[in-house]
């Protein structure tokens, strides 16, 4: 389990990315980190990893100190979203590098996984495009065998087709092993078919934290119409996140928090009452703008 | 602290596997153009007794490059965002990495010099022209290996608290530089321009017979103090580390660049900059790249430490330009401000407050210059006790004698000699130096000590270590037998005058003792058999070399004590001897009646590769060969029209051969 602890990290000694984070992500679970630009996701990710000292607080993973951590580290992979490549390396370079640095390291696995995806392992990485040393970069990684996976923009620069093969690799090494997968995305969509839990990082600090499946099912959109006037007021012993009415028809999203909104507004006897299912991209922006987060002014 | 486990093998591996080919140019540019070097001295044919600064000339242009270059090599992954996501990220800690890197690079440093080392020793032993003495090969070894980790080592700490390379090198040269700067700004002023420095002389020995003070106040005042007015300066003392040991050479009297006390200096500061990288490393913020400093006070800092030298340069101009020079120093400050921060930020950081900073600094560092300079220039100095005096590498502590010279010194009176000559006089710890005209007296007087010095120093030469034996610019091979007839004779150089000898009556003996060549003469004539053997081997070195060379030879004659040759022998003497070349060479052979009493001819054979010296040891038997070889040519048309040539240019009185 990662646990963090009161985590502290600015860059300038004035203005923190991170202030007094409390964290905890369970084992054998993909946890989706999200946040808007700037919120510190990937400045989570590398001080996780000790690329980054931090400020104040502390990490620890199954009990132990991670920063700086030789013994721990072997359990431990980061992939960033600026990938590097040392100059001239082909894949199996790079893997032949992974290979002297962790001692699990599954040289077969690579050969295979580069013959799946027509990745010649012997061409030299620079003449690659951009999805395709994603590919090497993710390929290198996986065959780690670490128990604790990074991926920053996990899927940033791969072809449909390629990405759907790497979200099926992801869950065969979770169902393989006890392995813990941490990733960031700007695609919710990407994270919505692939994690388990998601996080929301808002201003320095873990906004709100549940599985996908629980945020899915306490909150809907709900498009009401009733006989009598009304206005957002009717409805305030629900948690309303978003209220707009056009016409005489209202569009709600409404946060169930264990209630059962459905029964109560029955009672109000409607003319039109409709449920509908949100994305996840939905449940984020509607958090967010909940949370005073103004989309409409930035757009 | 268990090194095994922090040196990661693997992680080594890569580094050098990485970045196999750049190693591969920094371990063998060097090597490669010292083996041309070798092959360029071997093939000019002239033997050579190698020095310490002519083996490290190489080694000493790549000491800045080839350890930045490896420092950025193992550490340079830290100034790019992308790199130091990849590498701090993967299983090994920050004291793995450290330790790996810096041990690596040593050990990277350690077979790059001892390649160097085996090349020069393998040349040394397979060509008998190059002579390198083994203690020359361990001091070049030594030196260089830990000049270069020292080099390594500050370039490590800079980069490690910096976060561009270009801030990495003005912060290595900071390291570098920074002390010697202030030595010698310090110098320049305390020491070296002093013009008003006193020796204090309390005894009648050393008081001067004619001494005048010619009114002036000041002067009387010190000679109530018997203090004596003497034009002297101080000697810095010079053991900088590594990158400024040209200096150390430069001072040296030895010439060399090796200096113990540079050495242990740089194995000291080697170890307290890698203790300080150690923990600068442990605790290095590592979003700290791409740019000079995330702090802005160690941003500001940097750029001021590197205002002080500016500032020299503008304290230069004011004092020459007066107004003006305020002016296009205020600009210069402002424009060099701009130009740093382009070049280490890539942007103009903070305009206003960054151009104020620096003017403030500029007027502090003007005044701390302006006080150096005017306030504290040309204090007194006072040698009150001159615990010995070294002349011509003698070093005198008799008392009467230090006198005498002092009292000679202190002389307004004396008539020049025309001796000028430098005297070290000890003082303490400190040195100064005094270049002076001295009496024909003196002179005589330190001729005498010289000589017995000499002689003494002579008799007490270990023959063991004697590496090189020259005589009139030849090699002579350093024989056992040879060093047992000098040993044996060695007692009898009593009878000689060492001093007046003639570069054509001395053979040069060289041993390699305390890192540098010392070398005593010893008569050519100390015995017949030493004398017998010299001649025949030089001699019989050129005999084979007219049938070996491609080149045209040519001979010049040089029988200095004679006067059997005439002017026209002397002009017509190579192409007579050119014209007789076989029966010069079968005279040579057989002119082997050496006779230490009668004076020699030499003959100088040159082409383009090689020269020789030729000793003729009976003149009057070679005077009756030449002419007779003139004899030879008397229908030589060529040799007719070479004679008019000479008679015609002698009427003109043109030619005097003259020696």
């Amino acid at each position: 389990m990662i646990e963090i602890k009161n985590l502290s990290k600015s860059f300038n000694g004035k203005d923190y990315v991170l202030e007094g984070l409390n964290c905890k992500i369970k084992d054998n679970a993909i946890y989706g980190l999200v946040g808007a630009n700037g919120a510190g996701k990937s400045t989570l990710l590398r001080l996780i990893n000790s690329i980054y000292t931090p400020d104040e607080g502390s990490i620890l993973i199954d009990n132990e100190l991670a920063y700086d951590n030789e013994a721990l580290k072997q359990e431990m992979v980061f992939v960033p979203d600026d990938l590097y490549f040392y100059s001239g390396y082909t894949l199996m370079d790079m893997a032949e590098y992974y290979k002297s640095m962790y001692h699990n390291f599954d040289m077969k696995y690579v050969v295979n996984t580069a013959n799946s995806l027509k990745l010649n392992p012997n061409a030299k990485i620079s003449s690659f495009s951009k999805g395709m040393k994603r590919q090497c970069a993710l390929i290198c990684a996986l065959a780690t065998n670490a128990k604790y996976m990074f991926f920053d923009e996990t899927f940033d620069g791969l072809d449909p087709v390629v990405r759907k093969y790497f979200k099926k690799l992801l869950a065969d090494v979770m169902s393989r092993k006890d392995t813990t997968i941490i990733m960031t995305s700007h695609n919710l969509r990407e994270l919505e078919d692939i994690c388990d839990n998601l996080g929301l990082l808002y201003k320095g600090n873990i906004l709100f934290e549940s599985d996908i499946d629980t945020l899915k099912t306490n909150m809907f959109k709900v498009q009401i119409s009733l006989k009598e006037d009304f206005d957002k007021k009717t409805f305030k012993k629900l948690k309303i996140l978003s209220y707009k009415k056009v016409g005489s028809v209202a569009t709600l999203i409404i946060d169930e928090e264990g209630k059962d909104s459905r029964k109560y507004l029955e009672s109000l006897h409607p003319v039109i009452l409709d449920y509908l299912p949100l994305t996840l991209e939905e449940v984020f922006i509607y958090q967010m703008e909940a949370l005073g987060y103004e989309f409409e002014s930035v757009l | 602290m268990n090194l095994k486990a922090c040196f990661n093998f693997n992680f080594f591996k890569e580094n050098i596997r990485k970045s196999k080919g750049l190693l591969a140019f920094l371990l063998g540019v060097i090597p490669i153009i010292n083996i041309i070097y070798l092959i360029i001295l071997l093939t000019t044919g002239n033997s050579n007794l190698l020095v310490f600064n002519e083996l490290s000339l190489l080694t000493y242009a790549g000491m800045i490059f080839i350890p930045l270059s490896l420092s950025v090599t193992l550490f340079g992954f830290i100034l790019k965002k992308k790199s130091v996501d990849f590498v701090m990220s993967k299983p090994i800690s920050r004291r793995s990495i450290y330790m790996t890197n810096t041990l690596g690079g040593i050990l990277i440093l350690l077979i790059f010099m001892i390649i160097n080392t085996l090349i020069f020793g393998l040349f040394g032993l397979i060509f008998e022209s190059l002579t390198i003495p083994f203690g020359l090969l361990v001091d070049y070894f030594l030196f260089w290996f830990i000049s270069y980790v020292f080099m390594f080592t500050v370039t490590n700490l800079a980069i490690i608290l910096s976060g561009n390379l270009i801030t990495s090198i003005v912060v290595a040269l900071i390291i570098l530089l920074i002390v010697p700067y202030l030595n010698g700004i310090n110098y320049l002023t305390h020491d070296y321009y002093s013009g008003d420095n006193y020796i204090v002389c309390n005894t009648e020995e050393c008081m001067p017979d004619n001494y005048y003070c010619y009114n002036d106040s000041d002067c009387e005042e010190h000679l109530l103090d018997n203090e004596y007015n003497l034009y002297y300066g101080k000697l810095m003392t010079y053991n900088f580390t590594a990158p400024l040991a040209m200096l150390n050479g430069a001072a040296n009297e030895n010439d060399t660049f090796y200096n113990s006390m540079s050495l242990i200096k740089m194995v000291v500061l080697s170890v307290i900059y890698s203790v300080i990288g150690y923990f600068a490393f442990k605790r290095r913020k590592m979003e700290n790249n791409e740019t000079s400093f995330k702090n802005s006070f160690a941003h500001y800092l940097v750029k001021g430490i590197t205002l002080f030298p500016v500032c020299l340069v503008t304290y230069a101009i004011i004092e020459g330009a007066g107004a003006i020079g305020w002016l296009i120093s205020i600009v210069g400050i402002i424009i060099y401000s701009v130009v740093y921060d382009l070049i280490t930020r890539r942007e103009i950081y903070k305009p206003f407050k960054s151009f104020i900073i620096s003017a403030l600094l500029f007027f502090l560092f003007t005044g701390v210059y302006a006080l150096n300079f005017e306030v504290f220039d040309n204090p007194e100095k006072v040698i009150k006790k001159v615990d010995s005096i070294t002349y011509e590498g003698m070093k005198i502590t008799d008392k009467d004698l230090i006198n005498s010279i002092i009292k000679s010194l202190l002389d307004e009176n004396k008539t020049g000699s025309g001796y000028v000559y430098n005297f070290i006089f000890t003082s303490g710890n400190t040195k100064y130096e005094v270049t002076a005209d001295i009496n024909e007296t003196l002179n005589s007087l330190l001729q005498d000590e010289l000589n017995i010095w000499n002689k003494e120093k002579i008799k007490k030469v270990d023959f063991n270590r004697i590496h090189y034996i020259e005589y009139n610019n030849t090699m002579i091979p350093v024989t056992k037998e040879l060093k047992n007839i000098i040993k044996d004779n060695i007692n009898k150089i009593d009878e000689f005058d060492i001093d007046s000898l003639s570069n054509t009556d001395t053979l040069f003996l060289y041993s390699y003792h305390n890192h540098h060549y010392e070398s005593i003469m010893i008569p050519i004539k100390l015995s017949e058999e030493l004398f017998n053997k010299i001649i025949t081997y030089q001699n019989e070195l050129f005999i084979k070399y007219p049938e070996k060379t491609n080149y045209e030879t040519y001979y010049d004659l040089f029988a200095y004590e004679s006067d059997l040759f005439t002017d026209e022998d002397y002009y017509v003497f190579n192409y007579v001897i050119r014209s007789n070349i076989d029966k010069f060479i079968n005279y040579l052979r057989n002119d082997n009646k050496i006779d230490v009493n009668k004076d020699l001819a030499y003959i100088r054979a040159y082409d383009l590769m090689k020269e020789y010296t030729i000793t003729i040891s009976d003149i009057t038997a070679f005077k009756e060969e030449f002419d007779s070889y003139k004899e030879n040519l008397k229908d030589n048309q060529e040799f007719e029209s070479l004679l008019n040539e000479f008679r015609e240019m002698q009427a003109d009185g043109v030619y005097s051969y003259e020696y």
